[in-house]
């Protein structure tokens, strides 16, 4: 036993055992799970009731499941709770009892022997293997800042001794001359983006912004960017090519649904295990990272998805969390929105903000109308946007579909949402030169991300989306996130995230007025779970990502996380400027 | 007069719990703390329900390193069905969908 080894616990366990004599053939499983949970029990008086309570629970399920005494006046005599409430009492009344209670034990222990030990799982002790930083394009006077390397986490919890996946991590170190022992866990979003590509960004702009005394610990998640193992590097690609095609959207998709089938029998012939990934998996990588890089306690920035993980790791891990930042707030299902009920929301700031500004409303006076009749044309007739040379596919046919999703995509960000009314124009006006660039944007960005393991990590966490399998529309589709029947086949969902209640972690939550996918309700409803340690900050006029979208949001963060304690003035969030329109 | 089956005040106690978070595996030892139900009350009835095809149980890696995995415990189908009947049977007002 790993817990403790007082007088106490030594009985307990014997009592335990002897329950476990008493519960032969297929109480076998019941009596080990019973005996396990004394491992979980600290305080050695609970742990001994435990054991009392296994052995009534054992023989009342061994007088339940036989006819051993046959007499109902026994059965009774045992199924009365009185037995399980008046021993329990007795065994910690006194030193009298309790000696009573151990030669109890120790008489039993001799049934017990024979009783084979559940093999203990071997888990590879957490190591930092450090390796030369191969990132592309990493500045001179950035290159010192960073340390790069990969951690081993197992492929299967279940089974450590299986395999291992290599996680790709860089430790980005402050510029400061003094920082502070504690570093800032960067938890990146998606699921399936990847953020140690972006080191070098980081080190340069968000490193001084958010955090200018701390290390930042970039992670790539399991399945996604440069970490183990690649699940479907070509989804994203494939997903594009059939936008090349000219096809109507009800075709489009069901192609798409085929992309997800082809990846599901890919991996099968891989042998990974879609059960293996999920936020419950990522959290316990993040542990293991932990521990590899030595820090007792660190903080945590966590983006988008990456909320959803720090949540998570706030429930499992407390005591290593010193201070949490959770901007844009994706809590796990049931979301108190569904997505098309967030985009609409958007969209209306969209449509109100383009109506307060001078020159917008002038160049698009129904900008919400001109956007209903741009839908009702491009069913009618897809756009064809030439793309680049060398781009593949060479031409993106714009249909409903693909421009709701661009339109959606682009409110994520204050610069991009400043193009949506001009954006919404061009495809009105079949003007597809000035749609180009939205959309090679738009593709690129796609193709970067890693839709298997957007897939995999939505499908094991979100029983919501297993529930959508038949009855969404397509009507209301964007992006390939939330694809009907996507999760067929792929995993059931389990383990999901988790809100952390009444979390003891100072918390600071982050919320942009306008945010088409993780609205202030999203923010709101975790906050209330989280309790009063979590305080909840909304930005005007911002969408996605609030630390990167203002001066506000950056400095809000450096203040929390530099005094966690200390109140913070939010004064500054409401006055964001409104969106300058181009 | 006879009981209906799974109609005594500790069968209610541990479906309410056990709706109360769904999707969640829970552990022995903390259904055991929520319900105020000892372990030999509580194990008999995860024992009975199981039998009835109303909890599903399976093995849960701890999330410690070093320690052994874990019975976990979750409502079937059927019973999450019934435990929601009981629980619209219990109180007037449905509750809203808290989140875990």
């Amino acid at each position: 036993m790993s817990a403790g080894t007082g007088r106490w616990r030594r009985l307990a366990v014997r009592l335990v055992q002897h329950a476990a004599w008493v519960l032969p053939g297929a109480g076998t499983p019941w009596a080990e799970a019973m005996r396990r949970e004394l491992d979980y029990i600290g305080d050695e008086p609970a742990a001994l009731r435990w054991a009392l309570g296994c052995i009534v629970a054992s023989y009342r399920t061994r007088l339940a499941a036989s006819s051993w005494f046959g007499a109902r006046s026994a059965w009774r005599w045992v199924t009365t709770s009185r037995l399980a409430s008046g021993a329990t009492s007795w065994a910690t009344s006194g030193a009298t009892t309790g000696v009573v209670m151990l030669l109890i034990g120790l008489a039993l222990q001799g049934y017990a022997r024979g009783q084979t030990e559940p093999p203990t799982p071997a888990f590879p002790t957490p190591a930092f293997n450090e390796a030369a930083c191969a990132l592309p394009a990493i500045p001179p006077d950035i290159a010192p800042r960073l340390r790069c390397g990969t951690v081993n986490v197992p492929r299967d919890y279940g089974h450590p001794g299986a395999g291992v996946f290599k996680l790709a991590i860089v430790v980005v170190h402050t510029r400061s001359d003094r920082p502070q022992p504690d570093p800032v866990l960067y938890i990146h979003g998606g699921p399936g983006s990847s953020i140690t590509a972006s080191a070098a960004w980081i080190a340069r702009n968000e490193s001084p912004a958010l955090a200018p005394d701390r290390d930042l610990v970039l992670v790539d998640q399991r399945g996604s960017g440069r970490s183990e193992p690649e699940l479907c590097p070509d989804l994203a690609r494939r997903q594009l090519a059939l936008a090349g095609k000219k096809v109507a959207d009800d075709t489009l998709l069901a192609a798409v649904g085929d992309t997800y089938r082809a990846c599901r029998e890919e991996l099968a012939r891989q042998e990974i295990e879609p059960a293996w990934f999920g936020t419950a998996i990522t959290v316990r990588d993040l542990e293991v990272v932990r521990q590899a890089l030595g820090f007792p306690r660190w903080n945590v920035y966590g983006r988008s998805y990456g909320t959803t993980v720090g949540m998570t790791l706030m429930a499992r891990h407390p005591e290593t969390l010193r201070a949490v930042v959770l901007d844009s707030v994706y809590p796990p299902d049931p979301l108190p929105l569904t997505r098309p009920q967030t985009f609409a929301a958007a969209l209306d700031g969209l449509f109100a903000a383009c109506h307060a500004d001078g020159a917008c409303a002038a160049a698009h006076p129904d900008l919400a109308g001109m956007l209903h009749e741009t839908m009702v044309r491009l069913e009618a007739a897809p756009m064809p946007v030439t793309m680049p040379a060398g781009a593949e596919p060479k031409l993106i046919w714009v249909g409903p579909w693909v421009f709701r999703s661009l339109v959606f995509q682009s409110l994520y960000s204050r610069a991009s949402m400043a193009s949506v009314p001009r954006m919404i124009q061009a495809a009105h006006d079949g003007d597809t030169v000035a749609l180009q660039p939205f959309i090679v944007h738009a593709a690129a960005q796609y193709r970067n991300s890693s839709v298997g393991d957007a897939a995999v990590v939505n499908c094991r966490d979100r029983p919501d989306l297993q529930a959508a399998a038949s009855g969404a529309s397509l009507a209301d589709m964007i992006g390939t996130s939330g694809f009907p029947g996507i999760c067929r086949g792929w995993t059931m969902p389990d383990d999901p995230p988790v809100v952390a209640r009444a979390t003891t972690v100072p918390t600071l939550v982050m919320t942009g007025s306008v945010d088409p996918i993780t609205p202030p309700v999203f923010a709101r409803a975790a906050a209330s779970v989280m309790g009063p340690n979590a305080r909840v900050v909304e930005f005007a006029h911002v969408g996605h990502a609030t630390a990167a979208a203002s001066p506000c949001g950056a400095e809000l963060v450096r203040q929390f996380i530099s005094q966690p304690a200390a109140p913070v003035d939010t004064g500054c969030a409401a006055a964001v400027p409104p969106v300058t329109f181009r | 007069m006879p009981r209906k089956p799974n109609g005594s005040r500790q069968t209610r106690a541990l479906l309410a719990t056990l709706l109360d978070r769904s999707q969640i595996w829970r552990h022995g030892y903390d259904l055991s703390k929520e319900t105020g139900l000892g372990s030999g009350t509580l194990y008999p009835l995860l024992i009975r329900l199981s039998e009835q095809g109303l909890l599903e149980s399976r093995w849960q890696e701890a999330d410690r390193p070093g320690l052994p995995p874990r019975h976990v415990y979750r409502l079937t189908a059927a019973g999450l069905a019934l435990a929601q009947q009981q629980e619209i049977a219990a109180t007037a007002d449905g509750r809203a969908g808290a989140l875990a």
